[in-house]
């Protein structure tokens, strides 16, 4: 019984898709539909009287074979069913609005790392990494901060327990003084990372921030080359109309050392209100200098034979100025209003 | 600092200035001298008016003490306004009849003490100040006491270097001597402080006790008073790595303090005292009973000398500067400079102690010059590598693919409250902050999940109905004695995951299943393989807790927060995280290599079964890897199903298997034969009831 059934469902599947090929619009669609699938006369019901006369043990076998029958029978029709209705006016509206489907977004500073990162990529900088717990002389002493010098601010650095000399990083510049330690010029490197100082947060602090830094050290490095780096950089990340001022400054790592301002990328000085300047027209954006010879001397490079540039700037401060954001805080809020806006 | 500019013009008349028009109004004659201050590198934080006069506070940075007063001010100015005249001090030169009362002074060690000169004068009247000179110190800043502490505080803001008065009877002997304190002594300072000393601090001591901490502050006791009638004046050089010191221990930052620790001027001390006894002349309207004078000068002071190329200005700024120009800038500045053919040879003045070499020699050269003037060159340094920075590239990936499935970064601070460090590791080998802004930012994270947490909780506070954060950041630990940082990338997840809308009425809350999809998606893309083994950690769920490994390490954890830390955090939805280890991640990121594709077809095999409740699908899993035939290439659940029509203690689970071999096609009778043989042994195994 159970094999003639068989070789009934093979015939019907012969003689369905000899029948798909003859339909060619809906009116012959709804006929062979009716023909295989009618709940009264279709030829799926026709097999489904005969499950009653078969053996009990043949019964779940020709079930399974006749749904699978009809499963393929209703998938082939709703296929052209689909072919014959492509194009043709129906009643779905089609102005019914999108799924949400869930975005993320990269954090802020992340966002405006990677855009630094890859104007010093493009000029053939290397990218290079240092711990954040870090011991006092490459934070300070290599840098020309011996004990008790006025710059080496000890109040605001976060000291290990347990160990006399180790302390969260102040900068990112000692990566640099590891990396000279043990390479030889030409070094050409931007160090970004966290830096950690002990201030209570506020509008313009917070104990955690980022920093990047670059150092090129090489035969021939002059003070103008740091003009012509720092330029070429601001132009390609605040746009081409910013200019740049160099304002004498003390660090002690670097001599000469000078503060570097870029013109109002909002207002360009001329509105007394503006909100990223204040009016002045301009902005305080990096510290730079040229690498002080004692710090050279410190990592085994001889300053008579080979002169260098470094360069600093906290990122945040970066974010805030080229997104107008005027408190520091929200980049460690986490809040989704804030992270959503970016990237 | 404040400079007043009225009193500035005295050495230097700004308002002659080239740079200065007369029809400038006050305001933008007010920029003017700012900009004239940055020029040189003094930048102004504040403009005063006080009764009229514009007074600039200064921010003046610690390596120029030389900057600290007016006449210092004036100096480098007059650099950038060669045009005006500059005036040095009007100060009277005098003789001093050496020792007329037969007093000494003892300096114990040159190095704490370089140089120290007394004067006494007796007779004199202490009393209020003039009205002009009570107004002045009032522009500075300053409170006008008597005509006396005027005298010493006016000669700090005029010319830089702080003198001190002591009355003259209240010190013990006909001595002074300059000495470390010993323990067991102590003072009472002017400003009321008692001070224990010891052998860090540098002491002005008569006779038998200390009556000032040098440099710093004086005693109470012997200060000038009402009733002072004979006094001595101090005009000194102190060490100031000892002043340092000794000021940051007690934390005093006094004027004297502030400029001796930065370094004053060693030849200094006569042309101030010389500066206090005409003005104190003219406050006494007589002339004065000066009846001792000592200058002891124990330091051995040679002027700095530095080589400097005449080319080397040029050479190290990168700008043509003539010799001539250079020579006038340095000469102005007070350097003094022999020509020596190719080089000059410079001496560095005694104001200036941080000159250091050559290259300072650059720097005052064009901060001068004009900073303006410098060009822009792009250095031709090329590196002799380019180094990819792999991690980096990592990390993007990651970021990229977490974000567009759902994910926010987050940035938290890296140290945690103590509790929240015992939630997360029991171990006793972590860092903590001896200084921390507080108890609960006192420990470094050995985990990331406290930050995660907090930001859920932030964001559920704010409705948000559901969040997917990650973060990269280090943990902190100590291993083998040394300090570890680790960088991890964790994630975490609660609350909705997807919105419902029109179609899909239901939404979807995050649970554990799409969680580790999504986390499966994740190194899917990254071409790796991941496999869960149970293990228990503290902070998660007991049923819910994997380590994850990668070809056999471990490389992180994942699983269900537990419910007593989730109620600590106040949070009320299950709250899914993970956290890998990106080291690990990256020793698993393979250089790829094409491989043909199978191009044989593949067959499949259905398969449903009731398997014991209490076995896990891992465990199936793992028997299915061990005991499938070579051609087995896929496996997949399809349905799960338990309750009606099924024994309680059992689950009903429907696979398919997928055969392939990409050597050959296989024929029916093989794929079967290998199919029976292979769930056979499964059915062996688990006692599995084929349905």
């Amino acid at each position: 019984m159970i094999n003639e059934l068989k070789k009934e469902i093979e015939k019907a599947k012969t003689c369905f898709l000899e029948d798909l090929n003859i339909i060619q619009s809906s009116k012959e669609l709804i006929q062979i539909k009716d023909n295989y699938l009618s709940r009264k006369k279709g030829i799926v019901t026709e097999f489904m009287k005969q499950i009653k006369n078969l053996s009990a043990e043949d019964k779940p076998l020709a079930g399974k074979l006749i749904n699978e029958f009809k499963v393929e029978v209703e998938k082939q029709l709703n296929l052209i069913h689909d072919r014959l209705s492509y194009g043709k006016k129906n009643e779905i509206d089609y102005s019914l609005p999108a799924f949400d489907i869930p975005v993320g977004s990269p954090h802020l500073l992340s966002i405006v790392r990677t855009a630094l990162e890859n104007i010093f990529l493009e000029m053939g900088y290397e990218i290079t990494h240092g711990p954040e717990v870090e011991t006092e002389y490459n934070n300070f002493t290599a840098l020309n901060m011996q004990e008790g010098h006025p710059a080496r601010n000890e109040q605001d650095t976060f000291f290990i327990k347990g160990y006399s000399d180790i302390i969260l990083r102040t900068h990112t510049s000692p990566v640099q003084i590891r990396y000279m330690e043990n390479h030889q010029p030409p070094i050409k490197i931007i160090s970004p990372g966290k830096a950690f100082r002990k201030d209570e947060p506020d509008a313009t602090h917070t104990p955690v921030f980022s920093q990047i830094e670059g150092l090129l050290v090489d035969k021939g490095i002059h003070f103008s080359h740091l003009k012509g780096t720092l330029e070429l950089f601001i132009k390609s990340f605040f746009g081409q109309n910013v200019s740049l001022r160099f304002r004498p400054g003390y660090f002690p790592f670097t001599e000469p050392s000078a503060e570097v301002d870029i013109s109002c990328y909002l207002c360009n000085g001329s509105n007394p209100e503006c909100r990223i300047c204040k009016g002045t027209g301009w902005l305080e954006i990096l510290g730079s200098g040229m690498v002080h010879p004692r710090v050279l001397e410190n990592c085994n490079i001889d300053p008579e034979k080979y002169s260098g540039f470094a360069f600093g700037m906290g990122i945040e401060r970066i974010a805030m100025l080229k997104y107008g954001i005027s408190d520091i805080r929200m980049f460690y809020d986490n809040d989704l209003r804030f992270l959503k806006q970016f990237g | 600092m404040r400079i007043n500019i009225d009193y500035l013009k005295q050495f230097l008349n700004i308002e002659d200035a080239k740079i200065i028009s007369k029809h400038l109004s006050r305001a933008q004659k007010r920029d003017v001298w700012k900009e004239l201050f940055a020029s040189v590198g003094l930048e102004t934080t504040e403009i005063i008016d006080f009764k009229g006069k514009d007074i600039f506070e200064i921010e003046i940075t610690p390596n120029r003490p030389d900057w600290l007063s007016h006449y210092g001010v004036a100096r480098d100015l007059h650099s950038k306004l060669p045009e005006l005249d500059f005036h040095t001090p009007n100060i009277t030169d005098r003789k001093f009849e050496k020792n007329k009362d037969n007093f000494t002074i003892n300096i114990e060690n040159k190095d704490d003490c370089g140089r120290y000169i007394a004067c006494i004068i007796r007779n004199i009247e202490v009393k209020e100040s003039t009205e002009g000179i009570k107004e002045l110190l009032e522009s500075f800043g300053l409170r006008p006491i008597n005509n006396f502490v005027d005298v010493s505080n006016l000669i700090v803001t005029t010319i830089g270097h702080p003198i001190h008065m002591f009355d003259l009877d209240k010190l013990k002997g006909n001595e002074i001597n300059i000495r470390r304190a010993q323990k067991g002594e102590g003072i009472g300072l002017l400003d009321g402080k008692e001070i224990e000393l010891n052998e860090d601090f540098l002491v002005i001591a008569d006779r038998s006790n200390p009556v000032a901490l040098a440099g710093i502050m004086g005693g109470e006791y012997s200060g000038v008073t009402q009733e002072t009638r004979n006094i001595l004046i101090e005009s000194a050089y102190f060490n100031p790595a000892v002043i340092r010191k000794a000021a940051k221990k007690i934390g005093i930052k006094s004027e004297a303090s502030f400029r001796f620790e930065r370094g004053a001027d060693i030849l200094i001390p006569p042309p101030a005292i010389n500066m206090a006894l005409d003005m104190i002349e003219k406050s006494e309207s007589h002339s004065l009973d000066i009846s001792y004078y000592d200058d002891r000068f124990p330091a051995d002071f040679v002027p700095k000398k530095i080589q400097l190329d005449k080319i080397y200005p040029s050479a190290y700024s990168g700008i043509q500067i003539s010799e001539n120009i250079a020579f006038k800038i340095l000469i102005d500045l007070g350097f003094g400079l022999d020509d020596r053919g190719d080089h000059w040879e410079v001496e560095v003045p005694s104001f200036r102690v941080d000159i250091y070499g050559k290259q300072d020699m650059v720097e005052e050269i064009i901060r001068v010059y004009g900073y303006d003037r410098l060009t822009s060159e792009i250095p031709k340094t090329t590196s002799s590598i380019v180094k990819m920075d792999v991690k980096r590239e990592l990390n993007q990936e990651i970021r990229n693919h977490l974000t567009s499935i759902g994910f926010f970064e987050v940035m938290n601070y890296i140290f945690i409250s103590p509790e929240e460090h015992s939630f997360f590791s029991r171990d006793r080998d972590f860092l903590e902050i001896r200084n921390p802004l507080g108890k609960d930012f006192s420990i470094l994270r050995k985990s990331l999940f406290p930050g995660l947490l907090k930001n859920i909780l932030l964001n559920f506070n704010h409705s948000i109905p559901g969040v997917g954060l990650f973060e990269y950041g280090n943990q902190f630990g100590i291993a083998n004695q040394e300090i570890q940082e680790k960088e991890i990338l964790a994630i975490g997840a609660s609350g909705q995951y997807q919105k419902e809308n029109w179609k899909n009425k239901q939404g979807q809350e995050f649970d554990f299943f799409i969680f580790k999809s999504l986390i499966f998606s994740l190194f899917s893309k990254l071409k790796i393989s991941l496999i869960l083994k149970d293990k228990h950690k503290q902070f998660f769920d007991r049923d819910c807790s994997f380590s994850v490994f990668i070809k056999g390490q471990e490389v992180g954890h994942m699983g269900i927060l537990k419910k007593e830390i989730l109620d600590w955090y106040k949070l009320e939805k299950p709250v899914m995280l993970a956290e890998f280890f990106v080291s690990g991640i990256i020793k698993n990121i393979e250089t790829k290599s094409f491989q043909m594709w199978n191009k044989y077809p593949s067959y499949d095999r259905d398969l449903s079964f009731l398997m014991n409740k209490n076995l896990k699908y891992s465990q199936l899993e793992a028997a299915i890897c061990e005991l499938k035939p070579d051609s087995l290439e896929n496996h997949t659940l399809f349905d799960r199903y338990q309750g009606k029509g099924i024994p309680e203690d059992k689950i009903s689970l429907s696979m398919t298997f997928s055969y392939s071999n990409n050597q050959k096609i296989l024929i029916n009778e093989e794929i079967n034969e290998m199919h029976t043989n292979f769930i056979n042994k499964l059915i062996k195994k688990f006692d599995l009831i084929q349905r």
